[in-house]
């Protein structure tokens, strides 16, 4: 049996982003199961038009694709956007399954589900299998960290990534209880809104925007 | 009462262009000033994500282009109506482009809506947010999930009025007209 690939794509406009992360995570952990794996940044590729032939060309070859992506305005990044408006005219070489990993800012997973099935539909409209969404609430709250640092505060992330890969190794689609662990809150909203308000203070803080962070620069008349 | 339209009129078909006259005609005629930012005479560099607009220049995006054009006219608007291609159920990219910039216009505190967690306005809520959408070849799932994406938008920015109206090669004229004259009732019959 050929050697299976698989291809991360990278929603966020960030460097080091929640995504990454996420992205980072599959790739390795296939990685360790004996796929050929990649990462690749959809921002990247519509910044630096060179890296798109090597991206579209991973797109089409690879077994599996798993999007992790950030959530804005309630749907995907504009570069991501217009990423997948270019990739849905890329044909598979061989069947395909798509998955999305959608992480948002706010602790509730449910706010990410328009955002997935954005990503089911474009896994139809571009010919590939669906093998399923993780809606993740909270995204900030990794700050970056690696996903295994995170067990002892999140063990139901941990749990149900893990789970995921399994399904994927073996070619399966995500199971609906996979799916339906990684959305259950890590902590209450309302702390979790508490800890996101002294954050942002925080660095407003530290770059000295602190008294005007209620400034209303656009405010008629 | 201002209204902006946000007019993704990149596509080759024009389209929406005889939409968007009928809705500036119309609300012109209701008293609305109107302002009409087309994408491809925007210049935006997409948000990078690094809430330079939260924490260091509350208020304005760090990147001096169109983005703060849309933003301030955004903040200024009672009506916010966009006009663009369906992507995969979402905005098109090039909306998108100028969209995500809405973040400036929200402080970055918490506010509890309906049992969720979102953020408060940094200006007054728009009294209505429409979406009009093109699909050059119709989907119904992918319609569904634009209006939903419309509904949720509409939580985001506390806003009255939220609708959807999808129109594709089937619709003549005569019936995006009317669909259009049938929305704005809605906006008109607003308290
Ligand atoms: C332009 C923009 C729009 C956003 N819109 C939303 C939103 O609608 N709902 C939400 O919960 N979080 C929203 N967020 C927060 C991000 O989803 C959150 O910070 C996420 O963890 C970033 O992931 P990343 O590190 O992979 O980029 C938005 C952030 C930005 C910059």
């Amino acid at each position: 049996m050929s050697t299976r690939t698989f291809l991360a794509l990278v929603g966020s406009p960030r460097a080091h982003a929640t995504s990454q992360v996420f992205a980072r995570y599959f790739a390795d952990q296939l990685a360790a199961r004996g796929w050929q794996t990649e990462v690749l940044s959809l921002a990247g590729a519509i910044r630096k038009p060179e890296g798109w032939p090597a991206l579209a060309e991973r797109f089409r070859d690879a077994d599996t694709v798993g999007l992790c992506t950030p959530l804005y305005v309630d749907s995907l990044p504009a570069e991501a956007t217009l990423a997948l408006e270019r990739l849905v005219d890329v044909a598979p070489t061989r069947p395909q399954g798509f998955f999305a990993l959608v992480n948002c800012g706010f602790p509730e997973a449910a706010q990410n589900d328009t955002a997935l099935a954005i990503c089911r539909h474009f896994a139809r409209q571009a010919g590939r299998t669906w093998l399923g969404g993780l809606a993740l609430g909270g995204g900030g709250a990794l700050a970056g960290q690696q996903v295994e640092k995170t067990r002892g505060m999140m063990p139901h992330l941990c749990a149900a990534l893990e789970q995921a890969v399994a399904a994927l190794d073996t070619g399966e689609a995500i199971p609906a209880a996979t799916q339906a662990l990684i959305r259950r809150p890590f902590c209450p909203p309302r702390v979790y809104a508490l800890m996101a308000d002294v954050g942002m203070f925080q660095d407003a803080a530290k770059h000295g925007a602190l008294w005007r962070i209620f400034a209303r620069p656009y405010a008629a008349g | 009462m201002h209204a902006l339209i946000l007019y993704d009129d990149g596509r080759p078909e024009a389209a929406l262009d005889p939409v968007e006259a009928v809705l500036t005609e119309r609300l012109q005629a209701a008293g609305w000033t109107v302002e009409t930012l087309r994408t491809s005479a925007l210049s935006i560099r997409p948000c990078v994500g690094c809430f330079t607009c939260w924490t260091r220049t509350p208020g304005e995006c760090g990147m001096d282009d169109d983005a703060r054009t849309y933003a301030k006219a955004h903040a200024r608007s009672q009506l916010f109506v966009v006009l663009t291609p369906v992507s995969f159920g979402g905005y098109s990219g090039r909306t998108k482009t100028a969209l995500d910039h809405i973040v400036p216009n929200i402080f970055p505190t918490i506010t509890l809506r309906k049992g969720e967690v979102h953020h408060p306005l940094r200006y007054p809520a728009l009294r209505g947010w429409l979406n009009i959408g093109w699909q050059p070849v119709p989907d119904a799932a992918c319609a569904e999930t634009f209006a939903a994406l419309n509904v949720r938008n509409g939580l985001n920015g506390d806003v009255k009025l939220s609708d959807t109206l999808v129109f594709t090669p089937a619709d003549n004229a005569a019936a995006r007209t009317a669909a259009v004259h049938a929305l704005l009732q809605k906006v008109e019959a607003l308290p």
